[in-house]
Parts: C-alpha cells; structure tokens; sequence
C-alpha cells in the first residue's frame, strides 16, 4: 500500500515539474545566433547562441517550408558565420524553423 | 575631441572628484536608500562561498564570485589565472567552441566528477586553435561602462583609419550581432548577461539566465554529480548580484599635482588618450546615479590590433591580436597588467604595446626620464 502511495506520489509530481516545464518553454520561442554549421539538403541548422560567456549550440531543424527572408532565397545561400534570427516552433522536444531571416554577415 | 574640451571635462570631473571621492568597493554616489540596500545585499551574494552541496561544479574556475575579485575589497582584482581556447578558422570565421564546452576552460572539479570521469579539469577543446590567458581583473565602474550608449561606443569607430592617426579601433559583436563591450576582447553585450554567464562558467552554478550547466567537452555530466536541482541560484539572488556589480563606483583617481599633473598632459599628448579615453558618458538610464553622468574611464570599449606579440584567441569579430582597450579604472590597485597579467610594471605593459599601440610606445621610449616618470606617477593616480 504505501509503495503505491510512494509511486502515485512520485508520478503526480513528476507530471506537475513536466506541466511547469512545458508552460516555461514559449510556444513560438524566436532563437538569434550564428551559425555554427548548415546541412541545407538535410534542412538543418545549428545556431550559437548564449548569455555571456555561456555559450550553447541550438540545433534548429529547417524545412522546405520555412520561409526565409528575403523571399525564396534557398537555405543553400545561408553560411556559416551568419547570424540569423529564427521564428520557430516546439515539434516534441525539436525546435523547427518557421521563418529565417539574416540580420548579419561576417 | 579638441584637447582644451578634454581638459574642461577633465577639470570639471576632477573638481567633483575632489567633493566626494570615492574609495574603492564603495557605491556610486546618489543611490536611493533602497539601492543602497540592494548593493549591500548584493555584495553578500557575490561574496557566498559555494559548495557542491549548493551547486558548485561540477565544473568550475573558483567557489565565490569574490575569490577572483577581492583585492582590495569584493570587486578588486584577484591572482587567478583563466585559460580560455576558440578556433580561428583561415576563412576568418571563429569558433567559440559552443560544443565542446565553451570558451573558458575551467580548471577545478568537483570530488563526484573526479570519481565519476577521473579528471581534475575541463580538457582543452581538440578542435581548439589557441589558448589565451586571462587574469582576473577589478570591476569597479563597470555598471557606468554598460550604461554608455551603444551608439557612443560605434560613434568612436575609425575602422579604416581615415584620419590617418594610426588608430582604427572597431566594435566586437556577440553572436547574436549586438554590439559587445565586456571581457578581454569586448565580446559581451550587457552587464547582467556577463554576470549570469559567469556564475556558470565560473562556479557551475545555474541560474535563470543560464539553467543548464556547462557541458564537459560537449559531453553531457554524468547521472548524479550534480545532484542540485536547476536552477541553483534564483532571480532574486541573481539581482542582488547584479546591483551589487552594477553599482561598484569607479574609485575616484588621486590628486595629480606635481609630476603626475604633467603626465595626465603627456598621456593626452603622446597618443594614449587616442584609445585609453580619459572620461566616458552614460545615457539616459532608469537609475538615477547612473544617468546621463561623465566618469573616468579611460577606453573606448573598441577593439585594436595590438601585434602579433600579444597575439592569442579570437572570439566573436575580435581576431586574435585585437583586444579591447583596457579601462584604466583603479589602476593604482593592480599589481600585474596586460590581459593576461604577464607585465609585472606599468613601463614593462606600455614596451609590450604593440599594432595600433606601436606609435604611443615609441613616443614613451622617446620621452627624457623626468617625463617618463611623470607619465607613470599619472597613470599611478587612477
């Protein structure tokens, strides 16, 4: 009995810590950095970001149907050394590019 | 700015300077009660000593934002040595290694990750191109620094040199693209951001700014070493420490009679002044102590070539000769100079100045001895 009390105990506050962590992470999270390294035919990209000297690589997946500023430029045109800021939103626990537009060039 | 408006300025700050100095670890002046209040509870903050118990680690460079910065009071400089590595890539692209662990390199392990990985230290990055080493510094002034507008700092820029003066310093950017102005190569845009970062790379201690720990050479902490849920200070603490920084006074530079009367004129005169700007002003800012107020500064907050000679890491746009003009605040209380505090003298740091430096140094090898002096009483005044 009190091993069942122990386990409920234990999976209500598991799924409470889950629902504040899910409610903590914004729906539509807007990522800028520079990135760090671009798989255009995998639709990848990865984006250093951070605070400070924290620094901490995003891994932001880009399909065909984001769209990137300025209109219909192919992702292929995005270098490394870029910085570019990123509409996205949560897909699981996978960040997914909606909208990419470049804001600087090394 | 014409010399005889440099020198206004000057006078000006100094008669104020002479109502009501300021000592070093001492509160900018004009707080409110609750201000002050926050500065001093803040200073407990950056004062605590952390144990793994409370979050240390399991990586980290010290226990207590005051073991790196308490001489001669919390805030001052301290004898740590960091070592920091990056990748500079012949395209001219750096890489702050963000996965691999980082930029700074910490040097100490918690007891659980020493019996858990068997290392005492984060390994060097293996893609790292060059190490540099970084001594740990005074941080008087520096909520005044992180007040001064943006667009004052670009406004300086001369990154062609077009006036031909030998000097072409230029803004850093962070990754995001703001532009930078803290750290060694003027990499971090804000104050609270540079504080909330180093919480974590220097202690392991998360926070909300910065919820997940530092990773080791990109791999995560292994199950149980870090027991501490995240994050393992709160906003409150974290403001308080950040008051506390941010409210730290410039320490009022001495009286320059005499000898260094003259060498606070041959600074301006043989070019130092040309990066070391002698005052700075801050905008328009909610705290009133800090609004729209001049102070000592003695930088630009851009970046110069300083020569291969000093020559280490790149990070962000900074290459790896190019460094931020230190500001000269409270230099009177440092015992080691240059970033990585190899020049045991200030005449030993002004020889080793080189790039854009190159000029001002000549012109210090050629001043008679008398002047020589004069110029480092001065500078012994700040």
């Amino acid at each position: 009995m009190k091993r069942i009390a122990g386990t409920t105990l234990l999976l209500v506050l598991a799924s409470t810590l889950l629902a504040a962590a899910v409610q903590d992470q914004p729906a539509h999270p807007s990522v800028q950095g520079t990135i760090h390294a671009i798989q255009p035919k995998s639709g990848s990209l990865d984006l250093v970001t951070g605070v400070g000297m924290a620094l901490r690589i995003v891994h932001v997946a880009a399909p065909t149907t984001a769209r990137l500023a300025p209109a219909g430029a192919p992702l292929s045109t995005l270098k490394r050394g870029d910085i570019v800021r990123v509409q996205c939103h949560w897909s699981g626990k996978q960040l997914v590019a909606d909208r990419i537009d470049k804001v600087g060039a090394r | 700015m014409r010399a005889s408006v440099r020198l206004f300025l000057l006078l000006v700050l100094a008669a104020s300077g002479c109502a009501r100095p300021t000592h070093p670890g001492d509160p900018i002046s004009g707080l409110t009660p609750e201000q002050l209040d926050r500065f001093r509870r803040g200073r407990a903050v950056f004062d605590s000593v952390f144990t793994p118990e409370t979050g240390l680690g399991p990586l980290f460079n010290s226990a207590a934002c005051r073991e790196c910065h308490e001489d001669p009071v919390s805030g001052g400089s301290g004898d740590e040595i960091e070592v920091h590595a990056t990748a500079f890539h012949l395209d001219g692209i750096c890489d702050p290694l963000a996965g691999e662990g980082g930029p700074v390199i910490q040097q100490n392990a918690t007891p659980a990750l020493k019996a858990a990985l068997g290392i005492d230290k984060e390994p060097l990055p293996k893609d790292a191109t060059a190490r540099g080493l970084r001594s740990s510094l005074a941080i008087f002034g520096r909520g005044m620094l992180d007040a001064v507008p943006d667009s004052d700092i670009a406004s300086y820029q001369d990154p062609d040199d077009k006036n031909h003066d030998g000097i072409s310093g230029r803004v850093n950017r962070f990754v995001d693209g703001r532009i930078g102005r803290f750290g060694r190569k003027a990499f971090v845009p804000a104050l609270d951001e540079f504080n909330a970062g180093a919480f974590t790379i220097e202690m392991g201690i998360t926070n909300p700014a910065v919820p997940t720990e530092e990773s080791i050479g990109g791999n995560s902490i292994p199950a149980g070493v870090d027991p501490v849920p995240e994050p393992e200070i709160d906003q409150r603490a974290l403001d308080l420490a950040n008051d506390f920084v941010r409210f730290l006074a410039p320490p009022s530079p001495l009286r320059q009679t005499g000898a260094a009367g003259a060498g606070r004129h041959l600074f301006d005169r043989i070019g130092c002044a040309s990066c070391h700007f002698p005052t700075l002003r801050t905008g328009r800012n909610s705290v009133r102590a800090l609004d729209r107020k001049r102070f000592f500064a003695y930088t630009d907050l851009l970046l110069h070539d300083m020569g291969p000679d000093l020559a280490d890491i790149c990070l962000g746009r900074a290459e790896p000769s190019e460094f931020r003009t230190e500001p000269l605040i409270g230099l009177r209380l440092a015992h080691h100079f240059l970033h990585d505090g190899r020049a045991d003298s200030l005449e030993q740091a002004i020889e080793l100045h080189g790039g854009e430096g190159t000029g001002a140094r000549d012109r210090f090898r050629a001043l008679p001895p008398k002047k020589r002096d004069a110029l480092l009483a001065f500078l012994k005044t700040l």
